[in-house]
């Protein structure tokens, strides 16, 4: 008995751990310490477009709490998959992030931003 | 079952727990004084005439019967008793990932190439579509906000922006203008809280002097000037 309710603590945890790292939330720190995020309201994407391909993402709404973190972008329209990442200047604002190799315009496509740190 | 048999199966799930704790303060530890912002934006166009993600098309007055679902191109303008509005959906669905029920939509924004732009400067405005309507049987007096003029009323906009020549907002001609703030209406569809039948463009003031945009439909084929919906949300 004592093996099956070790095994069903265990099988318990798991979930656990899942949800305490999901970004949705904006908390880190799994069962220790939660931490706010440093722009709770969201950014503003724009793609610029060269040719008929996604060549630079600008993400702008910045805030400055994010100041020296580091601002990573992922852009996948289901074929390529391109990251580019920076740091995040002083006073937050927005920033331009070149894409290499650039992603073709699709009827749809992913960005995402994340910024950690600082 | 007796003890030994029981032995294996205790080990094992001893190790179980011993490495998903042993997880937990890997995990914790790299991150627990940092900050985390996240977002995630799904961008969809309309970029061919095959593509489903987009349906658009304009009505005109001064054809009140025809149907337009076809053509490259759409407008707004105001023009006396000419006036023509753009209808048009995407569909939300085609994001991928799916944009979960839950998630927060931090700002959404409808854009449209212009290929021909107002000689002076105009407000044109977008409504949330309230009843259905279909691309290839729409006209002008079928539309769903029927066939009186500067109706829905301004005051129901779900947002606006100034187009025409310079010194207006979007006053360059052959590039998408800024766009339609229709963040409210998304985060609504996404929520299952209002049905999602699309959008209306009209100017601000049909009936009045000539303005008249012209903006680019999924029928032109051209991938970097079809009609596009910018979600962007917190997973």
């Amino acid at each position: 008995m004592a093996a099956i309710a070790l095994a069903v603590a265990a099988i318990a945890i798991t979930p656990a751990l899942a949800a305490g790292l999901g970004s949705g939330t904006h908390t880190l720190g799994a069962n220790l310490a939660a931490v706010a995020p440093c722009d709770p309201d969201g950014f503003s994407v724009r793609q610029t477009l060269s040719g008929s391909s996604v060549s630079s993402i600008t993400v702008s709404g910045i805030a400055s709490a994010c100041a020296t973190g580091t601002l990573s972008v992922t852009l996948n329209n289901g074929a390529t998959f391109t990251t580019a990442s920076g740091t995040v200047p002083a006073g937050g604002g927005s920033m331009t992030l070149s894409l290499s190799p650039a992603v073709a315009i699709t009827d749809h496509h992913t960005a995402d931003v994340t910024i950690t740190g600082p | 079952m007796n003890r030994r048999a029981l032995a294996p199966i205790l080990a094992l799930a001893a190790m179980a727990a011993a490495a998903l704790v042993g997880t937990a303060g890997a995990a914790t530890t790299p991150f627990s004084s940092r900050a985390l912002a996240v977002s995630r934006t799904c961008t969809l166009t309309g970029t061919a005439s095959s593509s489903t993600v987009a349906v658009e098309t304009w009505v005109d007055q001064n054809a009140p019967n025809t149907n337009s679902g076809g053509t490259t191109t759409m407008f707004v303008q105001a023009n006396g008793t000419k006036n023509r509005r753009t209808y048009l959906r995407f569909d939300l669905t085609r994001c991928v990932p799916a944009i979960p029920a839950t998630a927060t939509v931090t700002e959404a924004v409808l854009r449209l190439f212009m290929n021909q732009i107002s000689t002076a400067c105009t407000t044109e405005d977008v409504f949330r579509v309230t009843s259905s309507w279909g691309e290839t049987t729409i006209t002008w007096n079928n539309q769903p906000f029927g066939t009186a003029i500067n109706n829905p009323p301004t005051g129901q906009r779900t947002g606006s922006i100034a187009v025409g020549a310079a010194p207006c907002t979007n006053s360059t001609n052959n590039v998408y203008v800024t766009g339609w703030n229709v963040t409210t209406d998304v985060a609504a569809f996404v929520a299952g809280t209002a049905t999602n039948y699309g959008w209306m463009i009209r100017d601000d003031n049909e009936g009045s002097a000539n303005h008249n945009s012209r903006y680019v439909t999924s029928e032109a084929n051209q991938p970097t000037q079809g009609p596009q919906l910018i979600v962007t949300y917190d997973p």
